[in-house]
């Protein structure tokens, strides 16, 4: 019965019975958004943490529970099951949020743009690219003519590969002038802690690139000696005393973000965030 | 002042200057020398892929984005081009909106340099955004229920590439080429749970803290930034090939004994300026 | 015109390239307005690609297409759900797009049960290391000693429960802060050399992929005009800056 139910809510519609079912489920959608908008500020926190909880709980049961539980043949897990769907549904809602950060930009350079404030110019120069890009790209995903298709390509290409990928790269690739800034500047052996991480810092830059292996290259390539190569005690570090630390660090995470993740399933947590009135 | 309390004062703007000199030589020579010395790592990556079954098929993921493309594009090229070359089938699955752009042309033009075909020898499933760790749990139980199209909206199970790969039994091995810690989404959720290899490219900053992986041998094999890619390329045959990759190398080397310099110096003229009467028992210059 | 863009895209998108990174640059020079502009542009740029991506390559083949052309009117409800991010621009229902967030955030947590087994557990038993047996070396044996030492006493250091007062907890989570060092010294290391990867990245495009395009040019004497043109405006403004006294200021770091 449940099944019948389920197979005709659940089955394509065309033509009529389509805009009749998607109004309607839009509707129902519109209806829960209104109650919600009017719940009381006494139950809104409630709300948050069932919510917060039974997300939780799906993908805890999913993992606790065995497939021999389930009264199911052959054994298996049902949430398991629906995983598929969980994964599209997730990203297909995590994809509107898209225009969160657009909107804002908007605003702002919006707001910079209609007051002819301070450097309106450039806020202009937002407005003009993000619609340069976005429009080049539309036009030659959905133009038929192939000679707008293929200036908007053109255009599509200088911008994504001219100047898109160039700024991103290049704003990135700023940090290493502050490294080298920091290296001369800011880098200084006051301390045992300081020297040890110094030396050990020297030791892998040298190991990890070719000129390492050339340094200590009259070193013979095996015996005991061999293991004074730079590259080698650099990746004995890396192995070992290194592997050890990182792991120490790993178990402290791990101790941390369970009881983090408790806490956050559980709304046990405080702070600015999760403290606000609601 | 003595010579190095002036070098204390040194405009930074003349060490940028310096460095960029410094990186421009060997790119600018473009020497075809790849590095001697290959890491275990690096050729425990190279022999997972190598075994992979033929009947298998390989996710490439990528999460990189332009931002850290001087070193995660020749990690994901010498991929590519081992996998085209072993005839081993393969996926892109690209987490960020520009990489998916800069993976599909990676691939694309080794794709037609080899004499591969897009649809039968790979394929491109786009763009997809978060939540991870809900796509990876997904694809283990029902590959084609969580990607149903490819970049251009073509059903998978229409491209013979993909139309037989059902679950986490048709997945030979996980590539994962990132810049960030996502790695561990996959341990968890897909490679750990079903058993199956994880090849692992980081870009240099993070390679340090996946050592406990490999030795625990949650990670089958690792490519350390783009000095990993250029051993990479050396085990698949390029090692006389004037290659981005190999020019880095010898960037980097130039670089890191140009910063080693730098810091001694520093070191050296804040001891002897300290030692200087004019310094003693006044301020720090730090 | 549409026929010259599309003969030339390649080398429009090389000089565009190039422009934008010196533009990038020249704020390790000085802050200056050609740098704020393509700032807004990277930004402008970055979000209308997003918009576009999203839209061509997830929403429009996984939601819109399945709803609209196969019937599957089940998937508007995605879009009721999406909307509720939007509410945290409302001061009075703002506390609605908690919900969406509180969604999210739940099934991360309740991943942290498999998170922890599935991470942590094979390190925990990678952590047994044999430091004597058969099949034991002299240098395994070393390196597993070395090994439980470093992991001993970095996680003494790590352990906050109660105050490190007795002596031997206190000399053990000292060297531990020592072995940690080296640790650090490694993530510096690396850091360097990843860093360092991302400006050789830029100026192999400018050496390898522009220069060559720059000589090409070279050949044309209107390149030539240009190019002077534009080395005399640059020491026009250099003096001009120089005559008004103005201090440029250097970027900090």
């Amino acid at each position: 019965m449940m099944g019948s139910v389920w197979n005709w809510i659940a089955a394509p519609r065309y033509g009529w019975q389509f805009a009749v079912f998607l109004c309607g489920a839009l509707s129902l959608g519109c209806l829960a958004l209104i109650m919600l908008t009017s719940t009381p500020p006494r139950y809104r926190k409630t709300i948050v943490a069932a919510v917060t909880f039974l997300a939780g709980l799906y993908y805890a049961f999913e993992f606790l529970i065995p497939p021999a539980f389930w009264p199911l043949e052959p054994p298996r897990n049902p949430l398991s099951e629906v995983q598929p769907l969980v994964a599209t549904l997730t990203q297909i809602i995590w994809s509107f949020a898209l225009l969160l950060g657009v909107w804002n930009l908007f605003v702002i350079h919006g707001r910079a743009v209609v007051k002819r404030g301070r450097g309106w110019c450039n806020s202009a120069a937002f407005f003009i690219s993000f619609l340069a890009i976005l429009g080049a790209g539309l036009l030659k995903d959905y133009t038929q003519g192939s000679t707008i298709r293929k200036a908007s390509e053109s255009v599509f290409t200088i911008l994504f590969s001219g100047f898109l990928t160039s700024l991103d790269a290049t704003m990135f690739s700023l940090i290493a002038f502050y490294i080298v800034s920091a290296a001369y500047r800011a880098f200084r052996v006051k301390s045992l802690e300081a020297g040890l991480m110094m030396a050990a810092a020297a030791i892998i830059m040298l190991a990890l690139v070719p000129v390492g292996a050339e340094i200590t290259n009259w070193l013979p390539q095996s015996g005991i000696l061999s293991a004074l190569r730079v590259e080698r005690v650099g990746y004995w570090l890396l192995t070992s005393p290194n592997m050890a630390a990182q792991r120490a660090i790993a178990f402290g995470i791990a101790v941390g973000s369970l009881a983090m993740g408790l806490r956050i399933w559980l709304s046990l947590e405080r702070g600015n965030f999760f403290d606000r009135q609601l | 002042m003595n010579v190095f309390e002036k070098l204390q004062t040194i405009d930074r703007r003349i060490l940028y200057l310096l460095i960029a000199v410094v990186i421009a030589v060997p790119l600018l020579q473009r020497p075809s020398r790849h590095p001697r010395i290959v890491f275990s790592e690096v050729q425990n990556a190279y022999q997972t892929l190598r075994k992979v079954p033929k009947d298998k098929i390989v996710i490439v993921s990528c999460v990189w984005g332009p931002g850290t493309r001087a070193e995660n594009e020749p990690q994901t090229r010498a991929i590519v081009r081992h996998l085209l070359r072993e005839g081993t089938r393969f996926v892109i699955l690209s987490w960020d909106q520009l990489g998916s752009q800069l993976t599909y042309e990676d691939a694309s033009e080794i794709s037609k340099e080899l004499g591969k075909r897009y649809g039968t020898d790979w394929v491109h499933l786009g763009y997809n955004p978060g939540p991870m760790y809900a796509i990876i749990r997904g694809l283990g139980k029902s590959f084609q229920g969580v990607f149903k199209v490819d970049r251009f909206g073509k059903k998978l199970k229409y491209i013979p590439a993909t139309r037989d790969v059902r679950d986490y039994r048709d997945i030979g091995a996980v590539v994962e080429i990132t810049p960030s810690g996502t790695v561990s989404s996959w341990i968890a959720y897909f490679n750990q749970p079903f058993n199956i290899p994880l090849v692992f490219c980081p870009t240099a900053v993070m390679s340090a803290e996946a050592y406990p992986y490999l030795d625990s041998g949650q990670l089958d094999g690792m490519l350390n930034g783009v000095i990993g890619a250029a051993q990479y390329e050396t085990l698949i045959g390029m090692e006389n090939e004037r290659t981005y990759a190999a020019a880095a190398s010898w960037a980097l080397s130039c670089a890191h004994i140009f910063i080693l310099l730098l810091i001694v110096l520093g070191n050296l003229g804040y001891a002897l300026s300290k030692r200087s009467p004019q310094r003693r028992g006044g301020k720090s210059i730090v | 015109m549409s026929e010259w863009l599309v003969t030339n895209t390649k080398t429009i998108a090389l000089w565009c390239g190039a422009i934008a990174t010196f533009a990038i640059y020249s704020v390790l020079y000085a802050e200056n307005r050609f740098y704020r502009l393509f700032e807004h542009i990277f930004i402008g740029l970055s979000a209308g690609f997003g918009v576009y991506v999203t839209w061509s390559q997830v929403l429009e083949p996984k939601w819109w297409q399945p709803m609209v052309h196969k019937g599957q009117w089940q998937w508007v409800f995605a879009a009721v759900l999406g909307s509720m991010f939007y509410f945290m621009y409302s001061k009075r229902h703002a506390w609605i797009s908690r919900v969406i967030f509180g969604l999210f955030m739940g099934l991360s947590a309740g991943l942290m049960f498999r998170d922890f087994y599935e991470i942590y557990f094979p390190q925990m038993g990678a952590s047994m290391k044999p430091i004597f047996g058969n099949s034991v070396g002299y240098w395994q044996s070393v390196n597993a000693i070395v090994f439980y030492v470093i992991l001993i006493s970095s996680m003494a250091y790590f352990f906050f429960s109660f105050e490190h007062e007795n002596p031997i907890v206190q000399k053990t989570a000292a060297a531990g802060r020592w072995f940690l060092m080296i640790g650090f010294g490694a993530i510096f290391g690396a850091t360097v050399m990843g860093r360092m990867t991302l400006f050789i990245g830029r100026l192999n495009f400018l050496v390898n992929d522009w220069w060559p395009s720059v000589q090409t040019a070279w050949r044309s004497r209107v390149f030539q005009a240009i190019v002077l043109s534009v080395a005399i405006a640059l020491v026009i403004q250099a003096f001009r800056v120089l005559l008004a006294g103005r201090k440029m200021t250097p970027p900090s770091g």
